[in-house]
């Protein structure tokens, strides 16, 4: 009995499992400790270039001030952790991007999924005479609406707002392009619907 | 509702006020699947060793007969071997990295099947006990029960059903609520994602 169960747990699910490449492993543990500060510094530099896409990222994964703060700090421990395997031969934000989002998509927190009823959204209707005003709005009802999507939706809705092609994007999620472009119009209708549903159009 | 409108507007966001981290060291990945598994997986590892332990106290605990106490401790013995494999190959599953670089699918597949793989080696592990624990609750009740009642054919097949019934009801039971308390929601969680990812 013993035997044969572990043949089957052998066979079965190997492909994958040692598909993963493992060069982080070795790399990650001296990396942070032996050369710390021109890596740290390079990786501080970056990071500070980039911090407002990784903080839009944690808004629209998640809800409360606090939740996204605790996945903004997720991602960037999971940042630092994948540095090491950083080939610069790509673009910085592409690779980064990756890293984020598989961060996010994973992020598991006890969320309650009830879309709010009450929220901080400012009362008065936008006036042209205040832009800011207006673009904020804009912003906090795109959030509100984006929230509600499912996570690999909003990883769609993230790469289309950063221009990428169906190409890029079928490449960054590991599915075909006919697949990227079909499932990324179904989230911007869902998202298109889920504004009007606020009463809000843009 | 166009979506140019949201793009200027979210080009133009602002980001003066967000607070990042000045030392890297301070950071520690908690919420991520992988961290939750390996806390769970220590605690369990932890929760086995004593188990273990205390087996081998059973014994003298129970005060068995010195007859029997080669026949335990044999059984003992096959135990511990089993569990030190079972063991090592946790060890190397804990110590395997989810690879957060890949695309998102490969990454979400592979964390898919390491943590079915480390189900599936849980599962063979706990059933893997369960002749142990047969021989070893039989051994207890042998050396309690009188040898006249013991010839009786059709007892011993009743009494047989029975130990393996108990044995294989509390293995399965502690099984699948340690499944399904350690892992059992990040399965399914993942899953759910990846059938997102489906053409």
């Amino acid at each position: 009995m013993i035997g044969g169960s572990l043949t089957t747990i052998k066979k079965n699910p190997s492909p994958p499992v040692t598909s993963p490449p493992p060069p982080i492993q070795t790399k990650k543990k001296q990396s942070p400790k032996n050369q710390t500060l021109p890596t740290e510094n390079d990786f501080l530099t970056l990071l500070d270039a980039h911090k407002g896409i990784l903080h839009k990222i944690s808004k629209m994964y998640m809800e409360s001030p606090e939740d996204q703060q605790d996945l903004l700090q997720e991602i960037i421990y999971q940042l630092w952790k994948s540095y090491p395997s950083f080939s610069h031969q790509s673009k910085f934000s592409t690779w980064m991007y990756r890293v984020a989002l598989n961060t996010a998509i994973t992020f598991f927190k006890k969320e309650k999924r009830k879309p709010l009823t009450t929220s901080s959204f400012p009362e008065n209707l936008p006036t042209e005479e205040n832009e800011a005003i207006s673009k904020e709005l804009k912003l906090s009802h795109f959030y509100k609406a984006v929230q509600q999507l499912e996570k690999i939706e909003k990883a769609f809705i993230f790469y289309h707002l950063e221009n990428y092609t169906h190409k890029e994007i079928s490449l960054q999620l590991g599915i075909s392009e006919v697949n990227a472009r079909v499932k990324l119009n179904r989230a911007k209708n869902k998202l298109k619907e889920l504004i009007k549903k606020q009463g809000y159009e843009f | 509702m166009n979506f140019d409108n949201i793009q200027a507007a979210w080009n133009q966001e602002r980001n003066d006020n967000i607070q990042l981290p000045t030392v890297l060291s301070d950071l520690k990945g908690k919420k991520s699947p992988v961290k939750k598994i390996r806390t769970a997986m220590r605690a369990e590892l932890i929760v086995q060793l004593i188990g273990l332990i205390v087996v081998g106290f059973f014994p003298q605990i129970l005060n068995l007969h010195s007859n029997f106490l080669l026949a335990f401790y044999m059984t003992y013995g096959f135990m511990i071997i089993i569990s030190i494999y079972y063991f090592i190959r946790f060890y190397f599953f804990y110590n395997r990295l989810f690879n957060y670089t890949l695309n998102s699918k490969e990454s979400l597949y592979t964390l898919y099947y390491d943590i079915k793989v480390n189900i599936e080696m849980y599962r063979s592990f706990n059933y893997a006990l369960i002749p142990i624990m047969v021989i070893m609750i039989s051994l207890f009740v042998v050396a309690k029960i009188p040898l006249a009642s013991l010839m009786d054919q059709s007892h011993l097949l009743t009494l047989g059903v029975i130990i393996l019934a108990i044995s294989t009801l509390l293995v399965y039971g502690f099984m699948e609520f340690g499944i399904k308390l350690g892992y059992g929601k990040y399965l399914k969680e993942i899953g759910s994602i990846l059938d997102q990812l489906r053409e």
